[in-house]
C-alpha cells in the first residue's frame, strides 16, 4: 500500500514477505531481499520492483519451482532471476546475497532503514557517520527525529506482525469510542487485516464524515487532529509520528497488547469507497484493477473512478456508493476482500 | 432542493440563450428515423440513436449558427451511459477541445435495465472546461457511450446549447409579450426577425407548430378517445391553443382597444405602485423563473431552474406530460399539477412564470367543460397546487413594493379561496370576463366559464399583472412587416384583458402585506432544511414580506438563513462569494413575521 512507500516510512524486509500458503518461500524470500537491497542500499527502484514483482509471481505459485528455466514462463521472472533461482536452488544461497550480508555498509543501511522513521538517505548519511547498529542510533539520539526515536523506541515490537483478534480489538474499540466522539464516523480497518489475513503489520483505519466532502480542498482543521486527541486521551492510541490534515500515522496500544503502528487516514465522505477499496489492496490487486480500468477507458485512484474522455482527459468523478459500483463500472464481477491477491477477470 | 453546493455566480446584465444550432456536419452513426438531424429539433419525441447495438461509441458534430461563446449546455440523454461534449471553431480550423468532461447519464445497473434513459443533464458555465469558456465555438462534437449495454441503441434526445446573449437592456421589451408567444400563434415566427429572442424561442417554434390545421382535423375524429399514442396526444394539446387562437384572431375590435388603453396605462401602474419600474420586471436571468417547481418530466429539457426527478415523489410539485391518461399521469392525478410541455416552452419562451390553467391535462378541456363541472376543477387538490405555486415565485422582482402588493392577492387568494371565487363568477356575469384576467386571455376568450377558473391564477400567478402593461406596449411599432396579422391580434387581445392589481384587491377588499423584509436579501441553506415543507414555508414568509430570494449563493446575497444554529463547515463557501455574508437562524424569521416587524438580528446570528 501506498503508506508504505510514503511519508518517510520505508518498507521493511518482513512486511513484504508474500502472503503465506507459498509453495516457493525460500525463492520469494530472497527475491524480496534482493528487492529490499536495491531500493535500500543501491537506491535503484527499479531493479527493486522488478524482484518485488518476481518475489510476488513466484510466491503465488501453486507447484514448487525445481528449475531457473522452468520459473522463466512465470510472467515477471526473466533470464537473470531465473539464474539466481537456478543458483539458489544448487547451491542453497545466492552469493550476491551473502556478499551484501557480509558487507558492513550494506547491512547497516538495511538495519537502519528498518528503524521507523529512516529511509534509504538518512540510512546512508548515518552509516558515513559511522552508526552500524542500534546501540550506535542509541547515542545520537538527539540528532534523531521525534519520529525516528519513536521508531527505535519501538524497533522491536514494530517488526512482530500484529495478530488478528488484537485488531478484531482495534476494531471494536476505536468504533466505541468514535461513535461515543462522533457517531456520523465512519470507520473501516483496512490492508490486510480486511483481505482476511491472520496477522498484519499494522492497523490502518480509514475514516469519513460527512463534514468532509470532495468539493471541499481540505477536511475542516482540527478535524483530524481533535479525533486523534481524543483517542490519544482514551489510551488507545500513545505516540504520534505524524500528522497532516488528512492522515496520522502513530502508535497505538490496547489493553495488554503491545506498541503498534496504527494509521489514520480521512477520505472525503463521497469518496470512501474508492479510499476502502484503494487501502484494502492488495498492491498487486490494485495495480492489475487500475490496468484493467485503463484497458476500459477509466482512471482509478484512491479518490475516484472517472471516465476517460476521447483526448484522453479524466471525466467526471462516478457516483460510487459502495465498492461493488466501482467493479460494476468497470464491467469486473465483485471480490470479496479476502481473494484481493490478484484481479480476478472472467 | 437550493444547495449551498451549487455555488454560482451569474453574469451580471445578461442572459443565457440557447444558440441556434443550424445542422449536423456529420455523424459516426445514425438511425434511419432516429437520424442525428432530429437533434435540430427539440421535439423530444424525436432522437438521435445509433444505427445498431454494441457500438462502441457514437459522436456528432453539430453546426452552430455562428461562433459564439458557451455558457453552459443542456443535455437529453436516449440510454447512453457517458457522454463528452467537445468544441472547435470552423474560421480557424481549430482542434476540438473538451467543453465537458465525459459525464455519466446511467448507471450500469440503469444502463442494463434501461431505466431512468432520458435523464436530463443542464451543465452551468461553472462545469464547463475553463479553457473552452472564454473563446468562441461554432462546432459541438458530442461523445457517446455505452459499454453495459451491447444490445440496445444508444444515443441523445435533445440537446440545447446555451450563449450568452446580449445585455437584457438592450433587448426589446416586446419580447415579453405574452400572447405574441403562445406557441401555436404562427409556424413561422423564426422568419419574423432575427433579434435575440427569437432565437431564445428555438425551442418552441418547432415540433407542434409544424403540422398545423390538420391536427385538429384529425382530432375531431379521435375526440372522446384516448389518445392512442403521443403524437395525436400532442395534436391534441395543440388543437386548445389552436382553437382559442383562431377566436381571438377575429376579434379584431380589440386591436383598436389596445391602442385607447396603451394611453391609460401608465397612470394605472402609477397608481399600482409608483415606483415600479418597467425594467426591473424583464431584467432577469429565465432560469430562476421555476426555481421552486419539481416536475417529473420524461424528456424535454428546460433551462428555467425547475428541477427533474424522474419519477413522481413527495418533493415534486409538476407532472410534465404529454398524453393524458398514462400511467404516470395517473399516479399524479390529484397529488401534482399536470401539464402540457408547452407550458415549459411558454415560460421560457415569455421569460415568466406563466399560469397552469391553460396548461393543465388533468381538468377537462374547456370544449367538454359543462358549468357544472366547474367546481371539480376547485377540489382539494387544485386548491393545494395554487398555494404551491403562489410563494413558491423566486428571486426576481426587484421592487419590494410591489412585491408585497401581488403577495397580498396570494396570501388571500389561500385564505379566502371561496369568496374569491364568488367574486370572480360574478364579475363573469357582468360580463367583465375579458378584463379579468390577463394571460388566460386566449381560453377566456375562447370560452367563458374558464373565467371563474382563470381569476384564481391571479395571485398563483402574479407575475402577470406586472409585467403585461410594460412589456406589450412597445410591441406596436417594433413589430416586422412580416408578422402575421393573426399576431397582432393575439397581442391585442391580451392587452384589453387587463385589469389592474389594484382594483383586484380592492374588489376582494384585502388588506395589504406589511414589508418589512424589504431591502433584505437572502439565501436559503438548503442543507440544513430535513424537511421540503419546512423550506417552503421560510421562502414563502421571507417572500411575502418583502424579502428577496437568491436560488443561488450570489455576492448579492446579504443574510444565509439556516436551521442550523451553529457554524457549520460549509458556510465558508458561502463567504467565499460573499464575504460579508451573515448567518441568520431561522427562527427570525419566525420572530419577525410574528411581530409583523423585522426583529433585532443580533441573537439570531451565527458566528465562526
Amino acid at each position: 500500500m501506498s503508506k508504505r512507500n510514503s511519508g518517510g516510512s520505508p518498507p521493511k524486509a518482513k512486511r513484504k514477505a508474500p502472503d503465506t500458503g507459498n509453495k516457493n518461500e525460500d525463492i520469494s524470500n530472497m527475491l524480496s531481499q534482493l528487492s529490499d537491497y536495491e531500493k535500500n542500499v543501491t537506491n535503484n527502484v527499479f531493479k527493486a520492483k522488478a524482484y518485488k514483482k518476481a518475489a510476488h509471481a513466484v510466491a503465488g505459485l501453486d507447484y514448487k519451482i525445481s528449475s531457473g528455466k522452468e520459473a522463466t514462463r512465470v510472467p515477471g521472472i526473466g533470464k537473470k532471476i531465473g539464474e539466481k533461482i537456478d543458483e539458489f536452488l544448487a547451491t542453497g544461497k545466492l552469493k550476491k546475497i551473502e556478499r551484501i550480508e557480509n558487507d558492513e555498509i550494506s547491512t547497516a543501511i538495511s538495519l537502519l532503514t528498518r528503524v521507523n522513521g529512516i529511509g534509504p538517505v538518512a540510512a546512508r548519511a548515518m552509516v558515513e557517520k559511522g552508526v552500524r547498529s542500534l546501540d550506535d542510533l542509541r547515542k545520537t539520539k538527539d540528532t534523531l527525529t521525534h519520529a525516528q526515536q519513536i521508531g527505535l523506541k519501538y524497533f522491536h515490537e514494530f517488526e512482530e506482525r500484529i495478530p488478528r483478534p488484537e485488531i478484531d480489538q482495534y476494531k471494536e474499540l476505536c468504533t466505541k469510542a468514535l461513535t461515543k466522539y462522533d457517531d456520523s464516523i465512519q470507520l473501516k480497518i483496512c490492508g490486510s487485516y480486511r483481505r482476511g489475513k491472520e496477522s498484519s503489520f499494522d492497523v490502518d483505519i480509514l475514516i469519513c464524515h460527512p463534514g468532509f466532502v470532495s468539493s471541499m480542498k481540505n477536511p475542516p482543521k482540527n478535524m483530524l487532529s481533535d479525533l486523534v486527541n481524543f483517542l490519544l486521551s482514551e489510551g488507545l492510541l500513545t505516540d504520534t509520528l505524524s500528522l497532516g490534515n488528512v492522515k496520522f500515522m502513530g502508535v497505538g496500544r490496547v489493553p495488554e497488547g503491545k506498541a503498534r503502528r496504527v494509521d489514520i487516514r480521512i477520505v472525503p465522505h463521497d469518496r470512501y469507497w474508492c479510499g476502502v477499496l484503494y487501502f484494502t489492496g492488495s498492491d498487486v490487486f490494485n495495480q492489475e484493477m487500475r490496468a484493467h480500468a485503463q484497458a476500459k477507458g477509466f482512471t482509478l485512484n484512491e479518490y475516484s473512478i472517472r471516465p476517460i474522455g476521447t483526448l484522453g482527459s479524466p471525466g467526471e468523478p462516478l457516483e460510487v456508493s459502495c465498492e461493488e459500483d466501482i467493479f460494476d463500472y468497470l464491467e469486473l464481477t465483485y471480490q470479496e476482500p479476502n481473494t484481493r491477491t490478484k484481479l480476478s477477470v472472467t | 432542493m437550493v444547495l449551498l453546493k451549487d455555488l454560482k455566480t451569474s453574469l451580471p446584465g445578461q442572459l443565457m440563450a440557447p444558440i441556434k444550432i443550424t445542422g449536423v456536419v456529420s455523424c459516426s452513426t445514425e438511425d434511419k428515423t432516429s437520424c442525428a438531424k432530429n437533434l435540430l429539433l427539440s421535439d423530444s419525441f424525436k432522437k438521435w440513436s445509433t444505427e445498431k447495438p454494441g457500438l462502441p461509441n457514437a459522436s456528432v458534430i453539430l453546426k452552430l449558427e455562428s461562433e459564439q461563446l458557451i455558457t453552459g449546455i443542456d443535455i437529453g440523454n436516449n440510454g447512453s451511459a457517458f457522454v463528452e461534449v467537445l468544441v472547435a471553431n470552423s474560421a480557424n480550423d481549430s482542434e476540438f477541445v473538451n467543453l465537458l468532461v465525459m459525464s455519466a447519464f446511467m448507471t450500469p445497473s440503469e444502463s442494463r435495465n434501461q431505466t431512468n434513459k432520458f435523464k436530463i443533464r443542464m451543465f452551468g458555465r461553472d462545469e464547463l472546461c475553463k479553457q473552452a469558456i472564454d473563446k468562441k465555438w461554432d462546432r459541438v462534437k458530442i461523445v457517446c457511450t455505452q459499454p453495459y449495454n451491447k444490445n440496445s441503441t444508444y444515443g441523445l434526445s435533445v440537446v440545447t446549447v446555451q450563449g450568452l446573449n446580449k445585455p437584457i437592456s438592450n433587448t426589446p421589451l416586446k419580447v415579453m409579450d405574452p400572447v405574441a408567444s403562445k406557441p401555436m400563434v404562427t409556424g413561422g415566427s423564426s422568419e419574423v426577425s432575427k433579434s435575440p429572442h427569437v432565437k431564445r424561442q428555438r425551442v418552441l417554434e418547432t415540433g407542434p407548430s409544424k403540422e398545423g390545421k390538420a391536427a385538429s382535423n384529425l382530432l375531431s375524429k379521435l375526440e372522446q378517445n384516448k389518445a392512442a399514442n403521443s403524437k395525436e396526444a400532442l395534436d391534441r394539446l395543440k388543437e386548445t391553443g389552436d382553437k382559442g387562437f383562431n377566436r381571438i384572431s377575429g376579434h379584431s375590435k380589440v386591436l383598436d382597444i389596445r391602442d385607447d388603453e396603451e394611453d391609460n396605462k401608465p397612470s394605472t401602474s402609477n397608481k399600482n405602485n409608483s415606483n415600479k419600474s418597467t425594467n426591473s420586471s424583464t431584467n432577469r436571468d429565465i432560469s430562476l423563473l421555476l426555481t421552486d417547481v419539481v416536475f417529473v418530466l420524461s424528456e424535454i429539457g428546460v433551462s428555467l431552474g425547475a428541477k427533474y426527478r424522474p419519477d413522481w415523489c413527495l418533493e415534486a410539485t409538476h407532472l410534465i406530460c404529454a398524453i393524458p391518461n398514462t400511467p404516470k399521469f395517473n399516479q399524479v392525478k390529484g397529488k401534482g399539477i399536470i401539464v402540457g410541455k408547452e407550458w415549459l416552452f411558454d415560460c421560457k419562451k415569455e421569460r415568466r412564470r406563466l399560469s397552469e390553467t391553460n396548461y393543465m391535462l388533468d381538468k377537462p378541456k374547456p370544449s367538454q367543460l359543462s358549468s357544472d363541472e366547474e367546481p371539480s376543477g376547485k377540489s382539494p387538490a387544485k386548491r393545494k397546487h395554487t398555494k404551491k405555486i403562489e410563494y413558491a415565485e423566486s428571486s426576481d422582482s426587484e421592487e419590494d413594493g410591489f412585491r408585497s402588493k401581488r403577495r397580498k392577492t396570494a396570501e388571500s387568494e389561500e385564505e379566502e379561496f371561496v369568496p374569491s371565487q364568488t367574486i370572480s363568477s360574478s364579475d363573469s356575469d357582468e360580463g367583465e370576463k375579458e378584463s379579468l384576467e390577463p394571460v388566460e386571455s386566449v381560453d377566456i376568450a375562447a370560452n367563458s366559464e374558464k373565467s371563474r377558473t382563470a381569476i384564481l391564477e391571479i395571485s398563483s400567478d402574479d407575475e402577470d399583472v406586472p409585467l403585461i402593461n410594460p412589456v406589450s406596449k412597445p410591441k406596436l411599432p417594433d413589430i416586422s412587416d412580416s408578422e402575421s396579422e393573426t399576431e397582432h391580434a393575439n397581442i391585442y387581445e391580451a392587452e384589453t384583458d387587463e385589469e389592474s392589481e389594484e382594483s383586484v384587491i380592492e374588489r376582494l377588499g384585502l388588506p395589504p402585506l406589511p414589508n418589512f423584509f424589504s431591502g433584505h436579501r437572502f439565501f436559503i441553506h438548503a442543507d440544513s432544511f430535513e424537511d421540503v415543507e419546512d423550506m417552503r414555508q421560510l421562502h414563502r414568509y421571507l417572500v411575502a414580506y418583502g424579502g428577496k430570494v437568491f436560488e443561488h449563493m450570489s455576492p448579492e446575497v446579504s443574510f444565509i438563513v439556516t436551521k442550523s444554529e451553529s457554524w457549520l463547515s460549509d458556510f465558508k463557501q458561502a463567504l467565499v462569494v460573499n464575504a460579508q455574508v451573515k448567518f441568520l437562524q431561522c427562527s427570525w424569521v419566525e420572530a419577525s413575521s410574528k411581530q409583523l416587524k423585522a426583529v433585532p438580528k443580533n441573537s439570531y446570528y451565527i458566528y465562526q
